[in-house]
């Protein structure tokens, strides 16, 4: 797991908003199209709380039903420029609030593969490294 | 939260009551999981490990203040990659992140309050609300501060005590699944009070 730069930014959608909240590291990247070869497509949802929570959850697209308690940061393309593979990064509305002045990079590590996460037959985990936003003031 | 992550210290003691609990765990003995004298054992992975040090980062860059530990730990030896880390103590303010998550590794974000309200508002500014613990030598502040606090477990003058059976709640986002629980069988059920007279005799009244 030595390639931890971030290769992918994720694009900008939330309404107002000009920069990227999320990004993937070249690992994340690797593994996630091994993950969609074997899925097809996928999408993240952010979780939170303990133990094992605090983990970026990867599902096929789809198998964890957001609504309007979610909230999506953006969108990941790990294709080429002539095969897109966008995956969309979702996050529960309440947790964003304490959460959104950190910028998140998906890296992956070596773990025991807990969880219902689709990386977890791998023996890696998913994993999230923040640092504070340069535009969003933090605390507000 | 259950495990303990987040302590909150009136602002009267606030200073000298932390230098005390500095020292206290400077002194827990980390090593050997399987040694009874060991006070701090290692984490169970290493994702783990990698999380709680991702936590400790942010709370750098949040401009949290390390009171104590705040690395990973090398044992050496037998134990040089064990995925320990120092039991560290962060002081620093309720919105951080670092206050915010559920740590679950040997790490506690402190911060003060003024008042009996403004501890109770901290308290509860929290998306999870599974178990909180309340000391106080006031059994009314004590009483009342677990009524106030919106957890599903207040352990009150002692912490993690687990007696079997007993009620398992929680509020907001926490608790999630605890209909899976025993009590929760009492809701499948219709509440039905036969009233059975065993006497031999005529009831009489008519």
């Amino acid at each position: 797991m030595t390639d931890t730069e971030a290769v992918i930014q994720a694009s900008v959608v939330i309404p107002g908003e000009t920069s990227p909240r999320v990004a993937a590291t070249g690992a994340s990247r690797d593994l996630l199209r091994t993950l969609w070869d074997s899925n097809g497509p996928l999408m993240f949802h952010q979780s939170g709380g303990c133990c094992d929570g605090s983990s970026p959850m990867c599902y096929p697209e789809g198998d964890f039903i957001t609504s309007d308690n979610d909230i999506l940061l953006g969108v990941l393309d790990i294709g080429d420029a002539d095969e897109p593979r966008p995956i969309d990064f979702w996050m529960s509305r309440e947790q964003f609030e304490y959460w959104s002045h950190t910028f998140l990079t998906i890296d992956v590590v070596k773990g025991r593969g807990s969880g219902f996460s689709l990386e977890a037959p791998e023996g890696v985990r998913f994993m999230i490294r923040s640092r504070l936003m340069e535009e969003a003031t933090p605390f507000v | 939260m259950h495990g303990p992550s987040r302590a909150l210290i009136h602002k009267p003691i606030y200073d000298s009551f932390l230098a005390t609990v500095v020292e206290r765990t400077r002194k827990a003995v980390q090593g050997n999981p399987l040694d009874t004298d060991t006070q701090v054992g290692a984490q169970a992975s290493n994702d783990q490990l990698e999380k709680i040090l991702s936590y400790i980062d942010i709370g750098k860059q949040e401009g949290a203040t390390i009171a104590l530990g705040g690395e990973r730990a090398d044992l050496g030896g037998e134990f040089a990659e064990g995925y320990y880390v120092q039991p560290t103590i962060f002081e620093g303010h309720n919105k951080m992140r670092l206050f915010q998550e559920e740590i679950f590794g040997p790490v506690v974000a402190v911060t003060s309050f003024e008042d009996y309200a403004d501890a109770i508002a901290i308290a509860n500014d929290t998306l999870y609300g599974l178990g909180a613990g309340v000391w106080s030598r006031n059994g009314n502040v004590a009483y009342r501060a677990g009524r106030d606090i919106q957890a599903g477990r207040v352990w009150v003058n002692n912490y993690h005590a687990y007696p079997a059976g007993a009620a398992f709640g929680g509020y907001k986002s926490s608790g999630i699944g605890r209909e899976n629980n025993k009590l929760a069988l009492d809701h499948y059920q219709q509440t039905k009070n036969m009233l059975v007279s065993y006497s031999e005799n005529a009831l009489g009244y008519f």
